[in-house]
């Protein structure tokens, strides 16, 4: 991909193509992130191309002065996600089991991927929010440490610190369902 | 005081082995190597990350990312578009602003707020508020493309009405709301229909909506500019009713069925014809995605004309910065309207849009 900054400044002054890189690069990331934040995924899939019909017609107020692009774009995401669950009727919902696992070619571990998956959903909802945020950001979002601190608006000191105790408080929480599963 | 530093060296060192191992293809065993002494305490933590980064390794699907792509730049060229016209259109969105304030002093402001939220469903004694302010909107849009989006985005709010009413075992109200929602998409076919008379013969000449469609030369007169805003506005209602019909295909069947027999064929050539442009559309993107990632990135700057300071405010900034805003709703309305829970087995399969013309 063309530099980054470059492509946003472009993007800036109208180039559809320039917003198009950015949203290819973007794309499976922030639709991660949805889905391990809501769970539901054709909701998801709405919210995420919400998202970026927004970003596009906000594009030209982002300011770099510091915070990069992939932290703009997730606070945006965030917000949405927020938007979502003040709004969230009584709708049937799609389970996370209908979503497409994509890391590996083995059937038995495709559907060992969707039983994590569900669980995993299930054992951040435990986490206290920041604990959640962090996850979400790192690992579905993928975003680095500095990306997911300037996000959060923290420290990457404070950040790296959440990360530590949200792994840890994840795997209680999983140890704990395995052992409830296996009585 | 030791345990405070050894936990901030953990935090660190967890960090550093999580960003070798997701980013650089490190194993565990090689960083639990390089840190011996805190092998004990990083082994579990990084398994634990290692089963997170595995179990949301998700993608979306292909067919969802074409539809997604389609969608945006369409939505693209639209809002390019929209500011486009707003040059010449200044005295009719005064005009629109002055009676909007009016209409809401008059019916109470506070009170239309509450009524037109989604909490508010038949059987609710605000419910005809939200039915009068529903009405305001649809009297107050200008062209045939923002009374279709409209009515796309009032379609789902009765959908989602129903669903409740149903839920709450109100079967009468929701069959009233069910002949409602029946009207509004009569009311979708005829403005499909009316698009087909003003389009005439040749209407396989006009052009869809593409993404890397030409903005508007410079030196052109007011006429010829309105000229060209008519037929892109007509080709996009085209295409916003074929994704419509592509989206809702049992509601349209049952539309058809209702339909008398004088209109019928007419109704069948329009949703044809309709569903043809979203597909020719859509092929049209997909071609130039093929032809962008072969032969690299073209410079388009074209749309640099589009005039920046007479665009509506732009409040993203200070949503961004602020966790707890106020959720703005009405690009919700317009992007989200055609999409229902349940749908995505319903939306056109890339590959069989890009073989598929109907005839």
């Amino acid at each position: 991909m063309q530099d980054e900054q470059g492509l946003v400044r472009q993007a800036q002054q109208g180039d559809k193509d320039a917003f198009a890189e950015l949203y290819e690069a973007y794309f499976d990331k922030i639709y991660r992130y949805v889905v391990i934040k809501i769970g539901n995924k054709v909701e998801a899939e709405d919210m995420t191309q919400q998202i970026f019909l927004k970003a596009y017609q906000s594009i030209r107020s982002y300011k770099w002065k510091g915070v990069p692009f992939s932290a703009w774009l997730f606070r945006i995401a965030h917000n949405q996600i927020v938007d979502f669950f003040r709004k969230q009727s009584k709708r049937p919902t799609v389970r996370l089991e209908d979503v497409v696992v994509v890391s590996s070619d083995n059937p038995l571990r495709t559907v060992e991927s969707r039983f994590d998956i569900e669980r995993l959903r299930t054992a951040t909802l435990q986490l206290t929010s920041a604990q959640q945020e962090v996850i979400s950001l790192r690992f579905a979002g993928g975003l680095a440490i500095a990306e997911v601190a300037r996000t959060m608006g923290k420290s990457e000191g404070a950040v790296k610190a959440l990360q530590h105790s949200a792994v840890a408080a994840l795997r209680k929480v999983l140890l704990v369902g395995e052992e409830s599963e296996e009585r | 005081m030791r345990k405070v530093k050894k936990d901030k060296q953990l935090n660190t060192i967890l960090e550093e082995c999580l960003e070798r191992i997701l980013v650089n293809g490190e194993t565990v065993a090689q960083c639990l190597e390089r840190y011996p002494e805190y092998a004990a305490e990083l082994e579990p933590l990084l398994q634990t990350a290692m089963i997170t980064s595995e179990a949301v390794d998700i993608q979306p699907s292909p067919e969802f990312k074409a539809r997604a792509r389609f969608e945006l730049r369409v939505e693209m060229a639209r809002a390019d578009e929209k500011k486009r016209r707003s040059v010449f259109a200044w005295q009719p969105r005064w005009a629109v602003v002055v009676v909007t304030v009016v209409v809401v002093v008059l019916l109470g402001g506070g009170t239309v707020l509450a009524a037109d939220s989604d909490n508010t469903i038949p059987g609710n004694p605000l419910y005809a508020v939200k039915l009068a302010t529903e009405n305001v909107r649809l009297a107050l849009s200008s062209s045939d493309i923002s009374k279709a989006e409209i009515y796309a985005a009032l379609v789902d709010r009765r959908v989602a009405e129903i669903e409740r009413l149903i839920d709450r075992g109100k079967t009468e109200l929701a069959q009233r709301t069910v002949n409602r929602l029946k009207r509004y998409l009569a009311t979708m076919s005829r403005l499909s229909l009316a698009i087909q008379s003003q389009i005439g013969p040749g209407a396989e000449d006009v052009e869809t909506v593409t993404p890397d469609e030409p903005s508007v030369k410079p030196a052109v007169s007011v006429q010829e500019v309105a000229a060209t805003v008519r037929a892109e506005e007509r080709a996009q209602l085209q295409v916003l009713w074929g994704r419509y019909i592509v989206n809702h295909p049992d509601e349209i069947r049952a539309m058809l069925e209702e339909a008398s027999p004088a209109v019928k064929p007419a109704l069948t050539r329009a949703i044809i014809d309709s569903v043809n442009s979203y597909v020719n559309s859509y092929q049209n993107v997909l071609q130039k995605l093929k032809e962008s990632q072969s032969s690299g990135q073209t410079d388009d700057t074209s749309d640099q004309e589009a005039d920046d300071s007479s665009g509506e405010p732009d409040t993203s900034n200070q949503q961004t910065n602020d966790s707890d805003r106020e959720p703005g709703t009405s690009n919700q309305q317009s992007g989200n309207s055609n999409q229902q829970p349940g749908d995505s087995s319903l939306t056109p399969d890339a590959s069989d849009l890009q073989s598929t013309t109907i005839k």
